[in-house]
Parts: structure tokens; C-alpha cells; sequence
């Protein structure tokens, strides 16, 4: 070992911060250079002056003053809990998991909510006038395979005049629509009136769309049958991704609360000093 | 700390109670001025309430984390004031060229002379200390006066440990310089 080291070595000992290695390398050392032997010996001198620069008490205003710029503090700013980093990505996570269910409620309303026509009422009894004004009517065009059956013709003014119909109760007429169920027209049911549906599968979906195209009155056509499709399962994909998305947001806010925990307590001791 | 960060806001004035004594004496030694260093104490503190919550008490001691902000803090004083400690304490040979005694330690034969020899002393050694280079100064107090260990000194100054030991030694071997005539036993020269 050089001198060199060896003197480094010999402070580091004074504050008991050598390893055994070291410890052994050094005793070998100083056993056989007196200069460094000495040089432990001064510096050993040293460090007991050091104690002469005691410690001075800080004056009693410091305590005041502190405690009076700690209230300033914190009416400017009130204590947040939690780390920066933590609150930023919580409002982050929580900003984007908003956004993005309304957009994909706002994508879903416009896809997924099909408008598809009610059935037309089992009998209806129109004026002799009114059936052959809609006899010259445009004849809408059918809707294939969509198991709702599309109005023969448009609705007209005197079909919605009430008391004219005779229709089955409301339940049997619109099962799952608690909206007309609870609150049945006294009017019957209009026949241009749509109802909304969820698709739950990709032949319910191409019928949803193919019988909103055909009250458009879109003929189908190889093309228009490809476009239905491709909606048809835009439409179901939507539907998947939603539930996705929703499950991806709740494991990144666990996530997220679980790698930012409260510290269970401090390691401080009582004289200033860390603990061990 | 722990408290603190929960939301307590008391808990923060219980570590002022703490811990303004150990760190007026840290910027005391290192500013040479009084009112300096209690200022500094009072920013340290109000920046552990600014930022109180980045600390993770799993990962460090508060201690550690304590003087590391205070050594931040101190070197904002620096480049602020940019200026060297307010109080430059004065040279050794100047010191005794005004004719001081030179003092040594069994000097006095009465408790009154043994007083004036240890207050001379001292002064010596904060001039001493004083005039030792800004990372020296810093790493020699937090070890002599405040005992943090070398692996602390290290995380508050941002330097490896290897580095720590040196700046010691570098500090030592200064400080040696400058009192080497104050040991009348020669313990020192």
C-alpha cells in the first residue's frame, strides 16, 4: 500500500469507516512506515479539538418568526397529500378515463343505438280517404331479414289519430322498453316512430343497420350489404373496446394506488440525529 | 414526517423544535453569521413544507434528506449572495501577527486563563474551518459536528463514497496546516 492511500485510510479509521480488508491493509502498513504512523497521530489530535467549536443555541425569535412564515404558508397554499408525481398522475388517469368514456359514449350513441322501426299496430283503421292518399305514397322499401317488420306505407296524419287502434298491450308490443311501458300512448304506438337496440351479436347488428338503411331507404345492393357488415362489427367492436378500456382503467388506478403508499413512519430520533 | 405528509401541518412545526438547533449550528458554521444562518434554518424549513411530500422515508433517513436540502439551500445563499461567507474569519498568521498569544492547550494555570486559551482556540478553528474549500467544509462538518456517516455524507452531497473520504482527508490535512502552531505538545505539527 502507498503512502498516499494509507493516509486517506488512516482518517477514514478515526470515523470507524474501513472495512476489515482495509483495517488489515492499514495496521500492516503503519507497522512498517513511521510517516504514517505520525500522520495518524496528528490527525487523531485534531480530531479532539474539533469539540471546541461547541454547538450555540439558536436565538428564541427563530422559533416565532418560523411558526408565524408557516401560517403565511399555508393560507397561500394548503397541504396536499401525496407526492407530486402521485397527484399528477392520478388527475391525469382520472382527466383521460373521462374523456374517454364520453367519447366512446358519444362513438357508441351514434353506432351501437340503432334507430330500428316499431312494428306497425295489428290493426289500424284508417280513413278510406287517408289509405288511398298513402296508396300513392311512396312504398317503402323492405327490410330483409331484420325480423321487425317496416310499415307497408309512410305514416300518415289520420293514422295517428287515436282511439283507431287496436293494438295488444304495451309489454307484449315493446318488450324490454320500460320507456313506452311505463308510459303508454293514448295514442297507440306511431308507426314511423323508432325504437333503440343494442346489438349482442354480429347478425342482430347487420340487421339493426340494414333495417335503419332500408327506413332510408337505401336499396341493398352487394356494396350497401358490405357497408352493413363492416358497421355491424365497427358496432360490436365498439362494444368490446369499451369494456376493455373500462377494465384497463380500473387496473391502472389500482395500479396507481398501490405504488404510491403512505410511509408507515419516520425514522427520526430524538436529538437531531438519524436513527439507526 | 410521516405526520406531515398524512396532513398534519403541527407535525411540521414539531420538527422545527427538533431539528433547528443541529441545523442553525450547520449553516452557523457554514455562513459565519448569526442572523444568516437562522435565516437559512427558516427557508430549509419552509422548503420541507413546499416539497415535504417527494420524501420517502422507506428509502432515506430524514436526517440525510435534512442536510441535503440544507446543502441546497446553502449553495442558493452562495450563488445569491455570491459572495463567500459574510464573516470571513480571519487568518491564522494575521491572527497572531496582532499580537495574540499563541495559546495552547494546558496554557492556563487558572480555570479563567484555561477559558481565554480554549476561546482562542476556537476562534482559530472556525477561522480555520472557514477557510476551507466549500465541498471540504461541508463534508468535515457533517461528519465532525452533525455525525453523519460517510455513506450520508455521500447522498447529501451527491458524490460517491470515494470521493467522501477524500474530501476528509483533504479537509483534515488543511486544517492540520493551519493549527500547526497552536499544539504546544506537538500533536498537531
Amino acid at each position: 500500500m502507498k503512502c498516499k492511500k494509507a493516509k486517506i485510510l488512516v482518517s477514514a479509521s478515526l470515523d470507524g469507516e474501513l472495512s476489515r480488508r482495509e483495517q488489515i491493509a492499514l495496521q500492516r502498513h503503519l507497522s512498517t512506515c513511521a510517516g504514517c504512523a505520525e500522520e495518524k497521530a496528528k490527525l487523531s489530535a485534531l480530531r479532539d479539538a474539533m469539540p471546541l467549536w461547541a454547538d450555540e443555541e439558536p436565538s428564541e425569535r427563530l422559533a416565532e418568526s418560523f411558526a408565524r412564515r408557516l401560517q403565511q404558508l399555508q393560507r397561500e397554499k394548503p397541504v396536499r397529500r401525496g407526492g407530486p408525481v402521485a397527484r399528477w398522475l392520478l388527475g391525469t388517469a382520472a382527466a383521460g378515463a373521462a374523456t374517454a368514456l364520453i367519447m366512446v359514449g358519444f362513438l357508441l350513441h351514434g353506432l351501437l343505438v340503432q334507430q330500428v322501426p316499431l312494428p306497425a299496430p295489428t290493426k289500424v283503421v284508417k280513413p278510406p280517404a287517408a289509405t288511398e292518399k298513402s296508396a300513392g305514397s311512396q312504398p317503402a322499401p323492405k327490410a330483409p331479414s331484420t325480423g321487425v317488420s317496416e310499415p307497408a306505407s309512410k305514416p300518415s296524419v289520420t293514422s295517428r289519430e287515436p282511439d283507431r287502434v287496436s293494438s295488444p298491450p304495451v309489454r307484449e308490443r315493446y318488450p324490454g322498453r320500460r320507456y313506452f311501458a311505463n308510459r303508454p300512448s293514448p295514442h297507440g304506438p306511431r308507426p314511423g316512430k323508432l325504437a333503440s337496440r343494442h346489438p349482442t351479436s354480429m347478425a342482430e347488428a347487420r340487421q339493426i343497420v340494414a333495417a335503419k338503411m332500408a327506413a332510408a331507404g337505401i336499396a341493398q345492393d352487394t356494396a350497401t350489404t358490405q357497408v352493413t357488415d363492416d358497421l355491424g362489427e365497427a358496432g360490436l367492436a365498439m362494444n368490446e373496446t369499451i369494456e376493455r378500456v373500462r377494465g384497463n382503467l380500473q387496473k391502472t388506478v389500482d395500479l396507481i394506488v398501490s405504488a404510491f403508499p403512505a410511509p408507515a413512519d419516520d425514522t427520526l430520533d430524538s436529538n437531531g440525529g438519524s436513527a439507526p | 414526517m410521516a405526520r406531515f405528509q398524512a396532513g398534519d401541518s403541527s407535525a411540521m412545526e414539531e420538527l422545527f423544535a427538533r431539528f433547528q438547533k443541529s441545523l442553525f449550528n450547520f449553516f452557523y458554521r457554514m455562513v459565519g453569521r448569526r442572523e444568516t444562518a437562522e435565516d437559512l434554518v427558516q427557508e430549509t424549513f419552509l422548503k420541507l413544507c413546499r416539497f415535504g411530500s417527494s420524501f420517502r422515508g422507506s428509502d432515506a433517513k430524514f436526517t440525510t434528506w435534512l442536510y441535503s436540502v440544507a446543502g441546497n439551500q446553502y449553495r442558493d445563499y452562495l450563488r445569491h449572495s455570491a459572495r463567500r461567507p459574510e464573516t470571513p474569519l480571519p487568518d491564522l498568521e494575521q491572527t497572531y501577527s496582532d499580537g495574540l498569544t499563541e495559546p495552547t492547550p494546558d496554557a492556563g494555570d487558572s480555570p479563567v486563563e484555561d477559558y481565554l486559551v480554549r476561546m482562542e482556540l476556537r476562534t482559530v478553528l472556525e477561522s480555520a474551518i472557514g477557510s476551507l474549500p466549500e465541498r471540504e467544509r461541508l463534508a468535515i462538518i457533517l461528519r465532525e459536528y452533525h455525525g453523519l456517516e460517510y455513506k450520508e455524507i455521500a447522498e447529501a452531497l451527491g458524490s460517491p463514497l470515494g470521493s467522501v473520504k477524500v474530501l476528509i482527508f483533504r479537509a483534515r490535512q488543511r486544517l492540520r496546516e493551519k493549527l500547526k502552531d497552536l499544539s504546544a505538545d506537538g500533536g498537531m505539527d
